[in-house]
């Protein structure tokens, strides 16, 4: 399946670490990385942190990217091993709280809502989160979760599913 | 539409609501010192091919020294000993005077 947007020149450009040709990347996948690097995160310098390394991972596995089938799947399946290394690391180290930047700080949000996102199981949260704000077909779903695309939509319904229960017993 | 829809709606347009804060340039300015990093690490790998092979190509240069010096004799110790010329060990002889079977 080839996404448009990812074109043979853009490729050629890519596999050779061409600046406008990641740039064009960042353009194509940034927002949506780091609005599923927020949901993995939780703190939002962390999230820009994941979003960066991510980047760096796909310089780096350039020419991978440049033949990926699917280049949307493969950046983020890298944000997911990012986000998943960044994880076994925060439970190893003690977390440090750090002050929101003004800039950054998320608006108003429900709080019986994020509680209900922070109760979901791992492989749900990730499932919704890169569904929703990663904007991944449940194809591209299962390729970077590594299921087929039917255990993906599962993943995803099962999630709504549980967050309707949550908010709904809470109301 | 489906209450479960709604709250996929809801939570796609709570994702894109933050902005980024120049996320763009911090990333493609890591990029840009990851491939000047690449390209230093480049440079001294290849500095240090052309010095080992400058190396190499001196010592394949260098004349042997000359016989008595004492970098010949330094350099039979390091061959080790020539043993082309020692007589091979003779058979034990008899009471006769005659090798051994």
């Amino acid at each position: 399946v080839e996404i448009p947007g990812f074109d043979e020149t853009w490729r050629a450009a890519a596999g050779l670490g061409d600046r406008a040709a990641f740039g064009a990347l960042y353009d194509r996948l940034g927002a949506r990385l780091l609005a599923v690097a927020r949901g993995l995160a939780g703190a939002h310098a962390d999230a820009e942190d994941l979003v960066q390394q991510t980047f760096l991972d796909l310089y780096r596995s350039r020419r991978a990217l440049a033949r990926a089938r699917d280049v949307e799947s493969y950046a983020f399946a890298s944000l997911r091993h990012r986000a998943a290394a960044a994880l076994r690391r925060q439970r190893s180290v003690p977390l440090e709280v750090e002050p929101v930047r003004e800039d950054l700080a998320p608006r108003e949000e429900d709080p019986r809502l994020v509680r209900a996102l922070d109760d979901l199981p791992r492989e749900q949260r990730e499932a919704l989160e890169l569904r929703t704000a990663g904007g991944l077909t449940f194809e591209q779903l299962g390729r970077v979760l590594g299921v087929s695309a039917d255990t993906a939509a599962s993943r995803v319904r099962y999630a709504l599913e549980r967050l309707r229960r949550s908010l709904g017993a809470e109301s | 539409v489906s209450e479960l829809d709604l709250l996929e709606r809801a939570l796609r347009e709570r994702a894109h609501s933050t902005p980024d804060a120049g996320l763009r340039a911090r990333v493609l300015d890591a990029l840009e010192r990851e491939r000047r990093g690449e390209r230093h690490a480049g440079f001294a790998a290849a500095a240090a091919c052309w010095l080992v092979a400058g190396l190499c190509g001196w010592a394949a240069d260098t004349p042997a020294p000359e016989a008595g010096t004492r970098g010949s004799v330094a350099a039979e110790f390091a061959r080790g000993p020539d043993l082309a010329h020692v007589p091979r060990l003779a058979r034990p002889l008899g009471p006769d005077g005659r090798p051994l079977p």
